[in-house]
């Protein structure tokens, strides 16, 4: 572990994980610590039930630790109450999904600028920002369009949008290739790995895939719950 | 607290109930989500209308049944002589009824003059008129049952008495010149009835309750006979009017001459023959049975004094009894004046009983209406939110709260409650306008304690508060049944509830 924690925008100390899965108490992480720097591009990788969605769920503010403390930018979030994760996430946390998970209802663009709407920002402006992101990632033609009008590969790259325009400290995206064909998941990636550069948004993706792993700058292996292995790209 | 200001703090507080949903609520984003969600689940959406709407406009319509039964009632009762007001000789309403006779007012023409002079109350009332009650035995045709009579003003009798349907022969009618009247013996048949009674003026009567007329007592009890107008001989002195079931009861026909015997203030007994000009059918069986309506001057007669129970007051519309009954109240204080005042209300307990009783059964269908239209709401928003758990996790995943997730189910809820009370007012009133206007109403056999038949409108369309009632009752059970739902909603597990399929 890197001995500056300033640098570090997400910290795990010792974090555990328990649930009841009917009589059986299941431990999806033990005692995991690990830091991530600012700006990185890293990877959870692990086989299934490894604990990497359970990792970003605690990293995302979804769920608290059984034990051990989380920090974000230096802030202890374990402690915060329900009302004020909910505050911590619209501010701090974009969110991409393995099943995309648009609101079905919104079109393109009021998907996009909901997380702006959360953040009270005027109308004027998030009209600005939300065109801005839908050219960056090639989809200006598609604004109103509903996201059952759009291929996956479109939906994924709104889904991308929704959680960058807001433009906040982490990203979190779980499988995010894992529902589209290779040809499509390799443009995703390359346009993740485009905004990280970019915009200097801190990445954290679990994964499967090989691809992924190999365009990560930091790369962090689970297995049953207990970090394994890290090592950083080259 | 009157029934106009009752409708009126009821539709003033179910607005500002809504207004304060409507702020409590309001927030765009989550309007416009649940707005789409509505529409996208139009199928659903159009169920849960209909079960709103054809609860509702149901509701609204028995409102609107019930309502024009109370009004006919209501119009009946007060037009049948009773009057919108009445003013009473303080201590007449609390006495037990055969001491009443001792609280008559004896300067009603006074009072009358008093009212009838002050220009505020003018401008409300149609007409006012004295009369006197008075409870006896009519007899004729070789039987005799009980009467509950009523010396009327003939002059305003058309105006205070239009509720009283003449089934046969003709109203009472204002007369004040009469003939030298004949003289006429009791009947032998009378005279065997009352052997043994104390006749005024005779040894043993008392005589100071004797009418004040300069004729000796001995020709009063005498003078029972027809008094008829000089001219055309059109009305008469001893004109009676007899409700429907006491002419059945009696066999009586236009015509008759019948004889009343009441007991005067001291107990004695007096009795006049009467001349039936007419039948009178009211609402009240109880009412057809037992009315009998004499001229005041005859009914003086009859019962030995000059004076009246009460001075009734018929307004031009019963809106107006608040301003009038004040002003009565007012009047009455300033001139410091022995009465006290009553309402048609207080006094129709026939219309208080229907009242109450239709007020019972719109509560009890309101309560299984709201019930079931409320379960419906719910289970079907219940069935919403478990088709959108994703949608949820998402949104509080993206940074909406707990509340926020509360407030935009309690919107959707709202929302269909809205439309839903929209709809159900527009379907009510469409219906009662065709059952009115292109129906024509529906015939109704008489309800019980009444005598006539009528035709049931559905007073809806100027009906404020049954619109405002019907409105309110769809946003609140819809309002209410998204409770539930919004809860388990906002309740979820995000990290569940976002990878949900």
């Amino acid at each position: 572990m890197p001995q500056d924690s300033s640098n570090y925008v997400v910290e795990l100390k010792d974090v555990t994980k328990k649930y009841q899965l009917g009589k059986t108490e299941v431990h999806a992480l033990r005692g995991v610590s690990l830091a991530i720097a600012k700006g990185e591009f890293t990877t959870l990788v692990g086989e299934s039930g490894s604990g990497k969605t359970t990792t970003l769920d605690i990293i995302g503010g979804l769920g608290k630790p059984s034990t051990g403390k989380l920090f974000i930018d230096g802030e202890d979030i374990t402690v915060y109450n329900d009302k004020r994760l909910a505050y911590f996430r619209r501010k701090n946390i974009g969110f991409i999904f393995q099943t995309f998970n648009l609101i079905e209802v919104y079109t393109a663009y009021e998907n996009i600028a909901h997380s702006l709407q959360l953040l009270k920002m005027p109308e004027k402006e998030i009209k600005k920002q939300v065109y801005d992101i839908m050219e960056k990632i090639g989809l200006g033609k598609f604004i109103n369009h509903r996201p059952n009008e759009l291929s996956g590969g479109q939906r994924q790259r709104v889904a991308i949008a929704r959680a960058l325009v807001k433009n906040p400290k982490i990203i979190i995206a779980d499988e995010p290739t894992a529902n589209l064909d290779s040809e499509t998941g390799a443009n995703i990636l390359k346009l993740m790995q485009q905004l990280n550069k970019d915009l200097g948004a801190t990445f954290i993706v679990a994964t499967h895939s090989a691809q992924v792993v190999q365009v990560a700058k930091r790369v962090f292996k689970l297995r049953d719950g207990a970090l394994i292995d890290s090592y950083t790209n080259k | 607290m009157l029934e106009t200001q009752k409708e009126f703090m009821i539709t003033v507080s179910c607005i500002i109930l809504l207004i304060l949903t409507t702020i409590f609520l309001f927030n765009r984003s989550i309007l416009v989500l649940a707005a789409r969600n509505i529409i996208k689940n139009k199928r659903r959406t159009f169920i849960l209308l209909c079960v709103i709407v054809s609860g509702l406009a149901g509701l609204m319509l028995f409102f609107g049944f019930a309502d024009d039964s109370l009004h006919g009632l209501r119009e009946a009762t007060i037009s049948s002589g009773l009057g919108h007001i009445q003013v009473y000789q303080k201590g007449y309403r609390a006495a037990a009824m055969p001491d009443k006779i001792n609280f008559n007012i004896p300067n009603y023409r006074e009072i009358v003059g008093i009212f009838e002079s002050d220009a505020e109350l003018k401008k409300y009332v149609k007409g006012m008129a004295a009369d006197l009650d008075m409870s006896g035995l009519i007899a004729g045709h070789g039987k005799s049952t009980v009467f509950v009579g009523k010396g009327v003003d003939t002059q305003n009798f058309k105006v205070m008495n239009a509720g009283d349907e003449i089934t046969e022969g003709k109203p009472l009618e204002h007369t004040d010149v009469f003939v030298k009247p004949e003289q006429k013996e009791l009947t032998n048949e009378f005279e065997e009835m009352f052997e043994g009674f104390p006749v005024p003026g005779q040894d043993g009567a008392e005589k100071k309750d004797a009418p004040k007329d300069d004729k000796p007592k001995q020709e009063i009890w005498k003078d029972s006979t027809i008094e008829k107008r000089a001219a055309n001989a059109e009305a008469a002195m001893d004109d009676a009017l007899l409700g429907d079931g006491l002419k059945n009861a009696l066999n009586a026909k236009l015509g008759d001459a019948l004889t009343l015997v009441v007991s005067t203030k001291s107990g004695a007994l007096n009795a006049l023959d009467i001349n039936v000009r007419g039948v009178i059918l009211g609402v009240e069986t109880s009412y057809n049975d037992t009315i009998v309506k004499i001229p005041m001057q005859y009914a003086w007669k009859l019962m030995g004094r000059e004076d009246v129970s009460k001075i009734c007051i018929l307004l031009h519309k019963t809106e107006f009894l608040d301003l009038a009954y004040r002003r009565v109240q007012e009047l009455v204080k300033e001139k410091n004046l022995n009465l006290e005042t009553s309402t048609w209300v207080e006094e129709a307990r026939m219309y208080q009983k229907v009242s109450s009783l239709l007020h019972d059964i719109f509560g009890s269908i309101s309560f299984i209406i709201v019930l079931v239209v409320t379960f419906s709401i719910a289970n079907a928003m219940m069935m919403s939110v478990m088709e959108r758990t994703r949608e949820i996790g998402t949104l509080r995943a993206l940074g909406n709260t707990k509340n926020e997730i509360l407030r935009l189910f309690m919107t959707e809820g709202f929302v269909i409650g809205l439309m839903g009370g929209v709809l159900s007012m527009v379907v009510g009133i469409a219906i009662s306008i065709f059952m009115n206007d292109v129906v024509g109403g529906i015939p109704m056999a008489p309800p019980p304690g009444t005598s006539k038949a009528f035709i049931a409108h559905f007073r809806v369309v100027n009906n404020p508060l049954i619109w405002c009632i019907t409105f309110n009752l769809a946003v609140f059970a819809a309002f209410i049944s998204s409770i539930l739902p919004a809860k388990k909603a906002s309740n979820m597990e995000i990290v569940e509830s976002i990878r949900y399929v």
